[in-house]
């Protein structure tokens, strides 16, 4: 567990938006006030079974059953559904939203032919679980007049909408509403799902090629607070407009955003520099996951000098101390340091960035704290350079 | 050759089948015509079961040395060892693998799976099947991959990495380390076919146009 990790629950006024990363996975969690939770995307705590969102809920003795509206899904790559299926199923009253083509003839036919393999979890094991919950309170709904337990994004989609609090002359109305993907997008999606179970071929796991075209970015208001959370968008190699599409649309909700989750843990692949202009603030708080796997780590230096130099604002869950596995034998490590080049923990560095900010009035700056192994993105190669 | 219901092996010029080692047996006394000898028989094939309770059969079993040999085999397809003995000289041979005398001492387990390879390497995300540890990633040589295994590695290929200790049948203990990469058969067009039915079958009872208004 993080040393420092926070234990009081913002005010029933504060609006809060904390972000949760290792190494290898990303997890919004956000309070939209007056007891309202959102969950976006889910990754996995330290201790290497709890969901980092229903963790951090119950630290703060949020009963995520009942308080959470939303779980949103942004995309299926690993590193952002690891959890998921325990999360939306404690998060019973909240609606599971998702693409549309996660709940097509596809997919579902994937979830069922590798359920069948019994393989370790993959993010198709992961989303077969949810499918199957959200299926039986459906069919629990049958005929009622409930709200529906799952729910589609799609192009400037409303997801969720809370009317404004009745004991205040200010606005405490919230929406939620997605930004993509494109009906173009997800039509594309649906044939990349089918071609991940050609006949007769010897099985991997299915891993999804670039997933992050599909990605689910959303777009929240909270009364005059806007915040952009951009999932993995990409816009570079993204042939169905990526965030030239969203900033281009006539039909997306209005106004600036000044907070921003950086899109795909900051490489240059998901910048967008009318996103900046024409979405954000000047010098907005960003935040953002990175992303390390094998030799690949996300952001680059030069990366965090960019991201930098549109705001000096800027913080990241967790760092690339790559911590060598300990707690074997001798013998063991032994034999394990000769065949391998590397071998360390995948959730060694963990942390959470967290910003606050009073609904009421709106026009107070955004509070940033961070935990564990956060820190202001200015810091994370300071020791390389000095 | 029957006894008792009991059904006792041997070929038609009267030498036993040695079927749990392959040392030549010698039949001792009495032969058998082939008619008698499946006179008992419903198939082709016929059912070996409780040869040591019948003492008549041990004695007509011993080895040239005296030793009664166990036997081990359920069934046996006598029709092909009596075809065969016509042709063969009358021993009948039935190779038998001898018991392994070696012993492996298992110190960790891992299961792998690929995530991405990289030249001459592959990193590996790594689930400890020995100690409850953390997850881990290694990158792992492609040179430590068996040669029949290396087309099997590709992102998202599951392999399983054993280490440890073998002893040798007289008495070298040796370090071991072994990456085996899991094969499993693809899916027929049929069952690709049976299960998308399947699907569509299961979102017809699921009310998607209200999931197109998620609000």
């Amino acid at each position: 567990m993080i040393s420092n990790e926070p234990t009081i629950p913002p005010d029933g006024d504060e609006l809060e938006i904390s972000l949760f990363g290792p190494g290898f996975g990303e997890c919004i969690v956000a309070h939209v006030g007056w007891g309202d939770w959102i969950i976006v995307d889910s990754c996995i705590a330290p201790d290497g079974r709890t969901p980092a969102g229903l963790a951090y809920l119950k630290r703060l003795g949020v009963d995520a059953s009942t308080s959470v509206k939303r779980v949103v899904a942004t995309h299926w790559h690993q590193d952002h559904v690891r959890g998921l299926a325990q999360t939306v199923s404690a998060c019973s009253s909240a609606k599971f939203i998702c693409s549309q083509a996660l709940w097509s003839k596809e997919f579902v036919t994937l979830t069922d032919l590798w359920k069948k393999t019994g393989l370790p979890s993959s993010p198709v094991n992961e989303l077969s679980q949810v499918i199957e919950t959200l299926a039986r309170s459906a069919e629990a709904l049958k005929g009622g007049e409930g709200e529906y337990p799952f729910g589609f994004a799609a192009h400037n989609q409303c997801l969720w909408r809370r009317r404004a609090v009745s004991d205040t002359s200010h606005d405490t109305s919230a929406e939620l509403h997605s930004l993509s993907p494109s009906d173009a997008a997800i039509k594309k999606s649906l044939e990349m799902i089918a071609s991940l179970f050609p006949a007769g071929e010897i099985l991997t796991r299915p891993i999804p090629q670039r997933p992050n075209l599909f990605s689910v970015v959303l777009w929240l208001r909270v009364g005059d607070i806007r915040m952009l959370l951009g999932a993995d968008m990409e816009q570079k190699g993204n042939p169905f407009g990526g965030w030239k599409l969203i900033v281009e649309s006539s039909e997306r909700p209005d106004g600036k955003a000044s907070l921003f989750k950086i899109p795909h843990h900051g490489s240059e692949t998901g910048e967008y520099g009318a996103v900046w202009t024409e979405m954000l603030i000047s010098e907005p708080v960003a935040m953002l996951a990175p992303f390390n796997l094998g030799r690949v780590k996300l952001p680059t230096e030069k990366d965090a000098q960019r991201i930098l130099g549109r705001t000096k604002c800027s913080f990241i869950t967790a760092d690339f101390n790559d911590r060598s596995s300990r707690g074997r034998t001798g013998i063991v490590n032994r034999m394990i340091h000769r065949t391998v080049r590397y071998i360390k923990n995948v959730n060694a560095s963990f942390g959470q960035v967290r910003a606050r900010k009073k609904i009421i009035p709106a026009s107070g700056n955004w509070m940033v704290d961070v935990f564990g192994d956060a820190k202001p993105l200015g810091n994370l190669f300071a020791g390389k350079r000095a | 050759m029957k006894s008792g219901g009991e059904a006792v092996l041997e070929s038609s010029h009267g030498v036993a089948a040695d079927l749990s080692s392959s040392r030549r047996l010698v039949r001792d006394k009495a032969t058998l015509s082939v008619d008698e000898e499946f006179a008992n028989l419903t198939g082709s094939r016929m059912e070996y079961r409780g040869f040591l309770s019948d003492p008549q059969a041990l004695r007509r079993f011993k080895s040239p040395e005296g030793n009664v040999l166990p036997f081990c085999s359920d069934t046996m397809d006598l029709k092909r060892l009596r075809a065969e003995s016509a042709e063969k000289p009358a021993v009948v041979w039935v190779p038998v693998i001898p018991p392994s005398l070696q012993e492996f001492h298992v110190l960790q387990k891992f299961e792998g799976i690929v995530r991405s390879v990289q030249g001459d390497s592959f990193v590996a995300r790594l689930v400890d099947k020995t100690n409850a540890n953390c997850e881990e990633e290694a990158e792992i040589p492609l040179a430590e991959v068996m040669p029949g295994d290396q087309d099997l590695v590709k992102p998202g290929a599951v392999f399983y990495w054993v280490m440890g200790y073998r002893r040798e049948e007289y008495g070298q203990v040796y370090r071991f380390s072994m990456i085996r990469f899991q094969r499993l058969p693809g899916w027929s067009r049929g069952e690709i076919e049976r299960t998308k039915e399947a699907a569509a079958i299961f979102l017809s009872f699921l009310d998607l146009e209200r999931a197109n208004h998620p609000a």
